[in-house]
């Protein structure tokens, strides 16, 4: 099959593409029904970590994150402009930065957990930085960091952790395999 | 919603890349200037890009509750250290942090998203353009099916009706039982698609990919 973008055929690209759609959607449903903080880095990192595995082509997260940012800016669900994909892009740089050692530990779910964690705890350094450029005191600037991003931090690790499962599952079924032998 | 769509003017793309980079350039300002003058200064700015963008038709409820709840971590976080002495300098950083989001959110919710989708394919590549638009066009099946599935699985007694999603530890069930069916289709809608497309032809020409809008003129 021929490439189509970035080195990824028309199948990949639109698997990507409906990744990203899924990202947004869950995005939207969860914020209409719970008031949990953090929650949506769940359903982010879970469908991140499906990009990269399922499709495996270097920066299939990033492009996945960069393409719910293009949806998100279209669709308004992006509030805050160019700071709403940068939420989505280093979650994602994370995830494709992880992904060599994801491939080698498959079914090491402290793994995953802690790269889900890691990915979501890039929200803290966005945090941290736009609250430092606005001037904030050093000494309020982490702790007030924290209690914003804590809860994305445990729902980015908890959304991890099916992902192996997941993963197998679809091996199993042959729908990655199949998936990468069109290629 | 979609009476809100109705109500907003229809945009060139000019109009919305000038409001976009307004925008950009209130935040970057409001993030890097910390001059004496600067709140002052950005503060008007913002209420005049108000004005220009007739923010007043539109309700901001959710807004208005968003910076409140930004207002009151902060002004406790400085109350907590400094005490009440501290709640000065805390009311400055928080309207700050406010001014940085205010203009992406006023831009974003009085510009017709379509007219924003419209500018983007004009700046991206035209094959992405049909990634797009494609995935757009085939979400709502996809979306559709997910949510039969979700039925479905509610009426064989799962556990993650809205009020028992409420508790993350129904979560899994979701996943196992809503999420995972919703991968395996959109796994299987991709490759459908691309089959189909390629049968077109779709990808021998470099360039055609997408039809031109109302606007080509020949």
């Amino acid at each position: 099959m021929r490439t189509h973008i970035f080195g990824l055929t028309l199948q990949e690209s639109l698997f990507l593409g409906f990744c990203s759609l899924l990202v947004l959607a869950t995005k939207l449903m969860l914020r209409l029904h719970l008031k949990i903080p953090g929650h949506a880095m769940f359903f982010l990192v879970l469908c991140l970590l499906l990009a990269a595995l399922c499709v495996r082509k270097p920066w299939s997260a990033t492009i996945t994150a960069v393409l719910a940012g293009c949806f998100g800016m279209a669709l308004g669900v992006g509030k805050v402009g160019p700071l709403f994909v940068l939420g989505f892009v280093l979650p994602a740089l994370v995830i494709d930065l992880a992904v060599p050692v994801l491939r080698k530990f498959p079914r090491k779910y402290i793994i995953f957990g802690v790269v889900g964690a890691l990915a979501a705890s890039t929200k803290f350094f966005i945090t941290l930085s736009t609250d430092w450029l606005v001037g904030m005191d050093p000494q309020v600037l982490i702790l007030g960091a924290a209690i914003k991003t804590g809860g994305g931090v445990l729902f980015g690790c908890l959304g991890a952790l099916p992902v192996p499962v997941i993963v197998r599952k679809l091996e199993a079924r042959g729908l990655i395999s199949s998936f990468s032998t069109t290629n | 919603m979609f009476e809100r769509l109705d109500s907003l003017p229809r945009l060139g793309r000019s109009a919305v890349a000038a409001r976009m980079l307004a925008a950009m350039l209130l935040s970057m300002t409001a993030l890097l200037w910390h001059g004496p003058f600067s709140l002052p200064f950005v503060t008007g700015a913002c209420l005049g890009l108000g004005v220009v963008l007739r923010a007043w038709t539109l309700s901001w409820t959710r807004l208005a509750v968003l910076l409140m709840w930004q207002f009151a971590l902060v002004l406790a976080l400085y109350a907590l250290r400094f005490g009440l002495a501290g709640l000065d300098d805390g009311l400055r950083v928080a309207w700050r942090l406010a001014l940085v989001f205010l203009p992406g959110m006023l831009v974003m919710r009085t510009t017709p998203h379509g007219d924003v989708a419209r500018l983007l394919t004009s700046v991206l590549p035209p094959k992405i353009g049909f990634v797009i638009s494609t995935c757009v066009l085939f979400f709502p099946t996809l979306w559709a099916e997910t949510l039969k599935t979700y039925e479905c699985q509610v009426l064989k007694g799962a556990r993650i009706l809205p009020r028992e999603l409420l508790n993350p530890l129904n979560w899994p069930i979701l996943v196992e039982a809503v999420f995972l069916p919703a991968v395996i289709n959109s796994l299987v809608l991709a490759r459908d698609i691309a089959v189909a497309a390629q049968c077109r032809w779709y990808g021998l020409h470099a360039t055609r990919t997408i039809w031109p809008g109302p606007d080509h003129k020949e």
